[in-house]
């Protein structure tokens, strides 16, 4: 996921702005991760540079 | 997990009359979302042609490939984890009524089926684009004579947009249309 991406990413629960954490980053793309939204404490994953943001019973 | 694993919408006639559309509406400056982008054929087609361009899909056999092809992809269901102002939001949306129903496969059917009448995810998507258009935004959606033609377009302009047919295609009994919105000032 490229880093910029981050500012037009939503929670799909609240519509707020989520903060991203990078646990591996390759030129500037995130690999691994994830987007965390503190109004409703849930972690969205990065996995394999796919953000994916679905509720978790969705994922 | 294979890409054969699960099922992936191929490219088929109404990806193609999208992306005819879409390359020729598409502007050097414009921002552009693309909704449900299955295995991102159009996405990939316009990543030089636009400003930036980001797209989306539910499906993370779909998503998979789409990365492949270098596009900035997101798994969410619709705009759900999407905010911002977009200039050309498309969308080529499952529309089959659910009699086309596939007991087998889930992807297959949320790739295709567009609820009981067809309509229902359509309408669900317009309900909401308005938030996610800027000033001169524009879409483009394909819709066929099965999901009811008319009666999109007259759910969208009781949205408040302008529509307009900019691409039309008969495939046997079925007619499939590319409808272009634009927002009433």
């Amino acid at each position: 996921m490229w880093k910029n991406l981050v500012k037009i990413l939503a929670c799909p629960i609240c519509k707020k702005d989520l903060l991203l954490i990078v646990d591996e980053e390759r030129d500037n793309d995130v690999i691994k991760g994830y987007l965390y939204c503190s109004r409703c404490n849930e972690r969205y994953p990065i996995e394999d540079g796919i953000p994916v943001l679905l509720p978790l019973d969705q994922r | 997990m294979k890409e054969e694993d699960g099922y992936i919408y191929k490219p088929n006639d109404d990806t193609f009359i999208l992306l005819d559309a879409a390359l020729d509406e598409v502007k050097k400056t414009d921002i552009v979302l693309e909704i449900g982008t299955g295995c991102g054929v159009i996405a990939e087609a316009l990543l030089k042609k636009a400003k930036c361009l980001v797209a989306t899909d539910i499906n993370p056999f779909a998503t998979r490939v789409a990365k492949k092809k270098e596009i900035n992809v997101i798994r969410t269901y619709l705009f759900d984890g999407i905010r911002g102002k977009f200039d050309l939001v498309l969308f080529n949306p499952p529309y089959l009524p659910d009699d086309a129903y596939n007991e087998e496969d889930k992807w297959f059917n949320l790739a295709l089926i567009g609820g009981p009448t067809g309509q229902e995810i359509i309408k669900e998507f317009l309900d909401s684009i308005d938030k996610y258009l800027s000033n001169e935004g524009r879409f483009l959606i394909v819709i066929s004579s099965l999901t009811g033609i008319e009666d999109i377009m007259d759910f969208a302009k009781s949205k408040g947009f302008y529509t307009e047919i900019v691409r039309e295609k008969r495939i046997f009994f079925e007619r499939i249309v590319v409808i272009k919105g634009i927002m009433k000032k």
